[in-house]
């Protein structure tokens, strides 16, 4: 019997062309559409790099402070490819030349005072005056500390900043953030499974289907149908989810696929969640079928919304479970920490959030339609 | 006994659907659930099934209390609700191969039962075809085939007739008596007095939610106090006249309708020639002369005062 129910459940889910449309097919026209609209946009972020020299005078060369402090900025820029300063130290000539090629975007010098001389008022002329004012804070609160208890910044120059280091989140250099389009794109058509658990609830319920009907009189444990239908809609959803990861990373040539097992991992965990979800809403929404679809619709729409706007931030803040449980983002957020980090603290979370989501889901709907009688048909 | 239903009764809020109904039916009958829309006969059967909770009563199947985990019961039931449940993705021949290996676990058994059921409903030719190319009867034929092809001892047709053509009727109904006389037992409900008349061994004629008759038909119309009733046309007839028609001794009643004289007659040897004679005598004017025999809408009049199809 598993095998006979498996068979027609597969051709039945296959036959059905909206729910392979609106599952299948609209996830990779809208990747289309968006590399389309992205092909001539370089989404590699680049970080800025401000270039500005120091006049190598003698108000420099006397300044011990302000000489370390540059050494450490010119050290940590060595050291690091994503540090944005790059000094050079230069004699006044060079460095007037240098600005007025463009090729610098201001240098300092150290006669009374330390000055700035900018050709321009920019981003990059306001990060160096921010570097300028840090240290002259800095400056100022060394020359403070040691007026008045000199021993406590024995060893410690707060200028060279040796007591801290800085741990990267991640040696990847990821930061490709169209990515995180095609990403939203997988979580939205893993969560479009969840049309085919809505479906699964209909067909077997004789007071949302004629068919539902008919299979309340059949002699079989109506968990044992309901298991074989998710796990063939599970099935086809993971193939779907297949075809669109390597369409996209063959075609429109998006790197989604790495590391492949993991990613794999996370949309049929997705995939389940959805499925159970939809299930959940039919089993317990004892609304008609459209109604079922808006809501699932509204689900969908919102954890979207929420997934990728600021109200994500606020409700972590000040809703942290809300956001724990937002399927889209779930999944998004999973897939995406497979791309920016190199840890997969995050991945295993939400793998583990939404297997529990699963599994509630799952238990919701089977103690709701098991051994029902309807109050009305 | 094959089905047992002792006093059930079902409320849809405040509207009592099913009024302390009670009903026996035994092997082999066919037995028609009869009454308007509205009489409770297709509530009666889904609680029959086990598909509807209701407030109180008994109802036992093949001598067992049915409920919705009754496995061994369901092996033995048909169905062939009044809604078509069909598969719209799986052809004709898919849709009778998979409801019927729901039940049938032997592969070479179901293929012999599934080509029997085409046959049966006589539509092998569209095998390969899906529902929405079928005609309305062709898809009522389809319904039935998927209720009926694991071969079950009690089958249930709940107005399988429904906006189906004629012929499609006719074949429904050879049908039905076909499957009764391999061995099963039938409940038909419909509100079509003529397809339980033409089948039903045994009839509950239903209004809000109670048996109000059962019988036989013969047993149902002896109920009634006349046994023939003759339609005369008359261009002119007062009312005088059918005063005295109506102490003829063997007259139940008698009026006068749009051009037609309407008189009941007893349970009596007829002679419809006195009935002229009397008229000749009288000098009253007829034309054609029709005789009708009670009908089950007689029956259903004379309980509830109201026609079938009002």
């Amino acid at each position: 019997m598993l095998l006979h129910v498996l068979k027609y459940k597969f051709i039945c889910l296959i036959r059905d062309k909206a729910i392979i449309f609106w599952a299948f097919m609209f996830p990779v026209i809208l990747a289309v559409l968006f590399h389309i609209v992205l092909i001539n946009i370089n989404p590699q972020e680049e970080f800025m790099k401000v270039e500005f020299s120091v006049v190598d005078n003698d108000g420099y060369r006397q300044d011990i402070r302000f000489k370390n402090y540059v050494n450490s900025i010119i050290e940590s820029y060595e050291n690091n490819s994503q540090s944005i300063y790059n000094i050079s130290i230069r004699s006044l000539e060079e460095s007037e030349q240098l600005l007025e090629d463009n090729k610098i975007d201001g240098y300092v010098k150290i006669e009374d005072e330390l000055k700035l001389i900018v050709k321009r008022s920019g981003t990059e002329q306001s990060l160096i005056k921010a570097l300028l004012d840090e240290y002259i804070q800095i400056n100022s609160t060394m020359e403070t500390i040691l007026s008045n208890n000199p021993s406590a910044l024995e060893n410690i120059d707060l200028l060279t900043n040796n007591f801290i280091e800085d741990v990267p989140l991640s040696e990847s250099d990821n930061t490709d953030f169209s990515i995180m389009i095609y990403y939203s794109l997988i979580a939205m058509s893993c969560l479009y499974a969840s049309f085919w658990g809505l479906r699964i609830i209909t067909l077997s319920q004789a007071d949302l289907s004629s068919i539902g009907a008919r299979m309340g009189l059949i002699p079989q444990k109506k968990l044992h149908i309901l298991a074989i239908d998710f796990f063939v809609s599970w099935i086809i959803q993971l193939g779907i989810i297949t075809f669109q990861l390597i369409f996209m990373s063959t075609v429109l040539n998006v790197e989604l696929l790495k590391p492949i097992g993991l990613v794999f991992l996370t949309t049929a965990v997705g995939s389940a969640m959805a499925i159970s979800l939809g299930s959940f809403i039919g089993a317990v929404i004892k609304k008609d079928e459209d109604t079922q679809v808006t809501i699932i619709n509204s689900v969908i729409g919102i954890g979207y919304v929420i997934t990728v706007s600021q109200i994500n931030e606020i409700l972590e803040s000040k809703l942290p479970f809300l956001a724990c449980i937002n399927p889209i983002k779930l999944v998004n957020d999973g897939l995406l920490s497979l791309y920016y980090f190199d840890n997969y603290a995050i991945l295993a979370r939400n793998v583990v959030l939404m297997s529990s989501l699963t599994f509630f889901f799952s238990a919701i709907t089977y103690l709701t339609v098991r051994r029902v009688k309807y109050a009305s048909i | 006994m094959v089905v047992k239903v002792e006093n059930l009764l079902k409320k849809y809020k405040n509207v009592t659907a099913v009024n302390n109904l009670s009903l026996e039916i035994k092997e082999g009958e066919i037995f028609g659930i009869l009454g308007p829309n509205g009489s409770g006969k297709t509530t009666t059967i889904n609680c029959i099934l086990s598909l509807l909770k209701y407030e109180s009563g008994n109802i036992e199947l093949f001598g067992e209390k049915m409920k919705p985990e009754a496995y061994e019961i369901k092996r033995k039931i048909g169905a062939v609700m009044q809604e078509v449940a069909v598969f719209d993705e799986l052809t004709v021949y898919e849709n009778i191969d998979y409801f019927c290996g729901l039940y049938i676990k032997n592969i070479n058994e179901k293929k012999d039962l599934v080509e029997e059921a085409m046959e049966f409903v006589k539509i092998k030719d569209y095998r390969k075809r899906y529902p929405k190319e079928l005609s309305g009867g062709l898809l009522r034929r389809l319904n039935i085939a998927c209720g009926i092809s694991h071969k079950p001892k009690l089958i249930i047709f709940d107005e399988p007739t429904v906006g189906v053509d004629p012929q499609s009727r006719n074949y429904i109904l050879e049908g039905i008596q076909k499957l009764n006389s391999s061995g099963a037992t039938i409940i038909y409900t419909s509100h079509y007095m003529e397809e339980v008349e033409q089948i039903c061994t045994r009839i509950g004629i239903v209004d809000k939610g109670s048996i109000i008759a059962l019988g036989s038909k013969e047993e149902l119309k002896n109920k009634l106090e006349f046994n023939k009733r003759l339609i005369i046309e008359n261009s002119k007839v007062s009312e005088e006249e059918i005063a005295e028609i109506q102490k003829i001794p063997f007259v139940i009643s008698a009026k006068y309708d749009n051009g037609k004289i309407f008189i009941s007659l007893s349970k009596s040897d007829i002679n419809v020639l006195t009935i002229l004679e009397y008229l000749k005598d009288r000098n009253i004017e007829f034309g054609s002369i029709q005789s009708e025999v009670p009908t089950l809408n007689d029956v259903f009049l004379k309980f509830t005062g109201k026609k079938l199809r009002d």
